[in-house]
């Protein structure tokens, strides 16, 4: 909210360093801009949206004395012209009101506010001048953070009620066009006919004052600020009325308010008409007095302070001390709960924080890092030391992804802002082809990225390391082998199965993977991470034509439960193994990986079977694998000779079946 | 010598240095065959008729290998001379990758953080009501909901965590006012989202960093000594640190941390004393058992360090974290 400091000035003498002390008192500049300042308040402090306020906070802090003269600028209403007719309150949510009548003393042509100081406060936080007779209410709100509200006295039909609107009832709000349904038990001021008032948001057309108004009503009020706040919301029209009531009112300003009104329309030319009504008996909203002593305050705060200083500081904030302890002012009832902590808050306010001792907290041992903790760093590290980068990606997503997800069980968002945000992901399948799609168009494509992220089934949020790869040189195999080097270094037993995993629904995600290029990684008969090409329709709705990006995903929570294998050493044999090439016709249909694993299974000789070449030839249909094999022990040139053709024939034929 | 040496001037290839060697050291050679005829002479000759013959051999040896090593560099310059290796070209094989800012502000405070004590707690990202507003004082209807534009979910009257003290709830609440399981020092960081309309500023998720310390007779001191503390670690020793009034409802008092940068004060962390009314609500007696809680937006600092927006720190577009790594 926008304050003029000369303004200010006339309620409290201020330093030159004025921006230090509004933040030292916890009133945010947010900017300067010559003799106004815009500072960020607190959103439980309704006082703090007035200069009284201003000056009260600052009085608090540096102790320098309020200089506004209440005698002065204030008239005391006629205490013998009191009504007890004018209005009649009819709900809880309206706790303290007045209505004092005025009437214009002489004709006055010029109806716009000349005075300057009234145009200079207005214009300083923004808010319209419209008629003397208005602009004289906002002043008060102001200054005083009282707010004020005219009526046109002469489109008043009968008495006034402060009541709870029914269902259905209707208002011509100002600045809104046509009738405007309120939700019922909105607290509105009424006539016998018609609402006036939504009270404390926004006034009526039908009781609307303009340059022919000879006769007005002039309400202070105190409204509940919960029922405020909902007919704000309601409505979607906020003032700064409307926030000091949603923070809370000042029940002793409703008479101050009304006493400042009366001086302000007596300068322009009005005269009380008639008696005025104020809530009798104003019930203060009663906090229980705080008690403090001076042992706790030193203990808290850790510094000397007596009981004189203490209550002087806490005086200049308006709390007084009586025998019951201090007793909270008519302006705080709403943010002090009763406790010795908000008296305590007080005091390191007005002692200023940056002058209260520090020390670090009593530390006896550090923490450890915790085994999932070191994992997540070893994950990382291999991740980085293999070209991807880290990225963080939205939790949430649009239509057009829930869509492209195989799972429509989505959780939606009820109230996005943005339709890009109206359900929570089930899978990241879909963003990783959007990110390879975002940096292709960029003309990046050698693309390595991973993200810890969640996705979200159900009730349930699973924690997930997922990632992606693009590039010249990739496709699903080169993924394969780097996730395997990745379980090699954490040294988990990884196995690696290509059955149809994804028909599951548990799992249909999968399905967006190309079905005959993906697999599935167990560790302990967990499976822990899919890997695969992203499938083709998939490419195709991101408009990728030419690449091959592989995604992968861990359920990280079974990764780090997984326990490391314990490395046991084995020196490498004396013996320089045989190794000897063989090549096998492999039918299309055939996977090389199983004619490995027949040799393997076949030959114990065999110590290891390692696919080195593939050549194909597409007429054929078929595929010339060179295996590459490792015999275990000693044998003649004869023996290998004679053992490679019969491998080479019975691997042949398995091919073939 | 002159004949040998006059060969190996002539020696184009290490081949012809070989076939020299065999023609004057080989079975062959006459310098052999001198050996072989020394046992023919008398005895009291034969020593030193061997020793000049050897002292030739040695001097054939020389030269020969002189000559050799001369070859070989010979060769290897021409090799060098004609190599058209570009080592100006790129280097070849996999570039290192990098972790996001983010995460390595909040490995840094993680870090800095177990040096006094504290762990690491986590929370779901989609929340009851209780743990992200009830259970901290934040009532339905304050203002103070609107500085959390929140996200809510359609189907249970849950919502997105709008900060990660939901954490901090979670965890108090397990609790169960068992004083005996106190002190706990945890921090919480983690995505947090607020329902908010997207510009270069402002995205609907990023990431916070919160520290919860409850135990015996903690003090404002301490919870001071902190944040200086943790604003060390992340600004380094000299940086300069204020402290102001702030408000938020499940502290009191509630605090607020400034550092000077070069824009002037900015305010890094929110702060406070856990409020009497939230500590009874976790089930402890405010008359006994009092805490801190601090909290910074990751996000926020990522953006002030690399000088990124957060739409690109959050986006897809991998040539930001490439420049941001120095490439």
């Amino acid at each position: 909210m926008k304050f003029s400091k000369k303004t200010l000035e006339t309620f409290i003498d201020l330093p030159k360093d004025l921006t230090d002390l509004m933040e030292d008192v916890g009133l945010e500049v947010k900017s300067i801009d010559g003799d106004i300042m815009n500072l960020e308040l607190l959103a439980n402090r309704g006082d703090h949206y007035c200069y009284m306020g201003l000056a009260k906070e600052i009085h608090g802090r540096t102790a320098t004395k309020i200089k506004y003269d209440t005698a002065k600028k204030t008239l005391p209403l006629d205490q013998s012209k009191k009504s007890n007719d004018l209005f009649k309150i009819e709900t809880d949510k309206c706790l303290a009101f007045s209505l004092t009548p005025y009437k214009l003393a002489k004709s006055q042509k010029e109806r716009q506010t000349k005075d300057k100081y009234i145009l200079d406060i207005l214009n300083a936080s923004g808010v319209n001048v419209i008629l003397d007779i208005i602009d004289v209410t906002n002043v008060v709100m102001l200054e005083h953070g009282q707010p004020a509200h005219v009526y046109d006295a002469d489109k008043i039909r009968g008495k006034i009620h402060i009541r709870e609107s029914k269902a259905g009832e209707k208002a011509a709000l100002l600045f809104y066009d046509g009738l405007t349904e309120l939700p019922a038990g909105t607290c509105v001021i009424a006539d016998d006919e018609k609402i006036l008032c939504v009270a404390g948001v926004i006034g009526c057309r039908s009781a609307e004052t303009d340059e022919n108004t000879k006769n007005i009503l002039v309400e202070t009020a105190l409204f509940d600020p919960v029922s405020i706040r909902l007919a704000s919301r309601v409505i979607g029209h906020t003032s700064i009325a409307s926030q000091i009531f949603e923070r809370g009112g000042n029940y002793d300003a409703v008479a101050q308010g009304a006493a400042r009104a009366k001086k302000l329309y007596e300068q322009i030319g009005w005269v009380q008409n008639g008696g005025y009504q104020i809530t009798p008996d104003i019930i203060p909203i009663k906090t229980k007095p705080i008690k403090l002593d001076t042992n706790f305050v030193q203990s808290e705060l850790e510094i000397k302070i007596s009981d004189k200083e203490t209550e002087e500081r806490l005086s200049r904030y308006g709390f007084e001390k009586t025998k019951d302890g201090y007793q909270t002012p008519s302006w705080r009832v709403w943010d002090i709960r009763g406790e010795k902590a908000d008296l305590i808050e007080e005091l390191c306010r007005s002692i200023g924080y940056n002058a209260l001792p520090s020390k670090l907290p009593p530390v006896t041992q550090g923490a450890k890092e915790t085994g999932a903790e070191m994992r997540r760093s070893e994950i990382n590290s291999y991740m980085v030391h293999n070209g991807f980068f880290e990225v963080i990606t939205d939790s949430m997503y649009s239509p057009k992804h829930a869509n492209a997800a195989p799972n429509k069980d989505h959780i939606a968002l009820e109230n996005s802002v943005e339709g890009g945000y109206a359900f929570m992901r089930n899978n990241t399948i879909v963003q990783a082809t959007e990110l390879v799609s975002k940096n292709l168009r960029v003309k990046n494509r050698e693309i390595r990225a991973f993200e810890w992220g969640k996705i979200f089934k159900g009730d349930k949020e699973i924690d997930i390391l997922w990632g992606v790869m693009n590039g010249s040189d990739t496709n699903a195999l080169t993924a394969k082998t780097f996730l395997r080097n990745l379980f090699d270094d954490l040294s988990l037993d990884a196995k690696i199965e290509y059955d149809d995993f994804a028909e599951s629904a548990k799992v249909s995600e999968w399905a967006l993977l190309n079905p005959k290029r993906r697999g599935r990684i167990s560790c302990d008969g967990r499976g822990v991470c899919v890997f695969g090409e992203i499938h083709p329709n998939l490419l195709n709705e991101f408009d990728i034509k030419n690449d091959l990006p592989v995604y992968f995903s861990f359920d990280t929570k079974g990764l780090m439960g997984l326990m490391s294998k314990k490395k046991k050493y084995e020196s490498p044999s004396a013996i320089i193994p045989s190794v000897r090439d063989i090549s096998v016709t492999v039918p299309y249909g055939c996977a090389a990986g199983d004619v490995a694993a027949f040799i393997k299974k076949e030959y114990k000789q065999i110590a290891d079977v390692k696919i080195t070449d593939v050549y194909d030839k597409a007429k054929e249909h078929v595929r010339n694998i060179t295996f590459t094999l490792t015999f275990a022990g000693e044998f003649s040139a004869e023996e290998l000779n004679k053992l490679i053709l019969e491998m080479m024939e019975s691997a042949n034929n398995f091919a073939r079946k | 010598m002159n004949e040998l040496i006059k060969e190996l001037k002539n020696a184009k290839t290490p081949q012809d240095l070989d076939n020299i060697k065999s023609k004057w050291l080989g079975k062959k050679s006459e310098i052999k065959a001198q050996m072989d005829a020394l046992r023919n002479l008398p005895a009291d000759q034969r020593a030193a008729t061997g020793a000049k013959i050897n002292a030739l051999r040695v001097q054939y040896e020389n030269a020969i290998e002189g000559a050799k090593s001369e070859l070989a560099n010979k060769l290897v310059n021409e090799k060098l001379a004609n190599d058209s290796f570009d080592m100006t070209l790129p280097g070849v094989g996999t570039k290192s990758g990098a972790l996001h800012t983010v995460s390595i502000i909040e490995e840094k405070c993680i870090n800095a953080m177990r040096r006094l004590g504290f762990v690491v707690a986590t929370g779901p990202d989609i929340e009851d009501p209780k743990y992200n507003f009830d259970l901290l004082d934040i009532a339905e209807h304050h203002p103070a909901r609107d500085m959390q534009d929140t996200f809510w979910i359609k189907k249970d009257k849950k919502l997105l965590r709008t900060h990660t003290t939901s954490v901090q709830s979670r965890y108090m609440m397990d609790l169960k006012g068992d004083e005996s399981k106190l002190p706990i020092y945890i921090v919480s960081p983690g995505r947090v989202y607020r329902n908010e309309a997207l510009d270069a500023m402002h995205l609907a998720a990023f990431h916070q960093f919160e520290g919860l310390m409850v135990g015996s007779g903690i003090k404002i001191s301490e919870l001071k000594g902190t944040i200086e503390f943790i604003l060390k670690e992340i600004y380094g020793d000299d940086i300069k640190i204020r402290f102001k009034p702030k408000y938020y409802p499940y502290t009191e008092p509630s605090i607020g941390a400034d550092i000077l940068t070069a824009r002037g004060w900015v305010t890094i962390v929110g702060a406070g004393m856990v409020s009497p009314k939230v500590m009874r609500n976790f089930g402890f007696d405010p008359s006994r058992i009092s805490g801190l809680a601090f909290g910074f937006g990751t996000s926020r600092l990522a953006g002030e360090f690399t000088g990124a927006t957060m739409r690109e720190l959050y986006g897809m577009d991998l040539r930001v974290f490439k420049k941001l790594k120095g490439e």
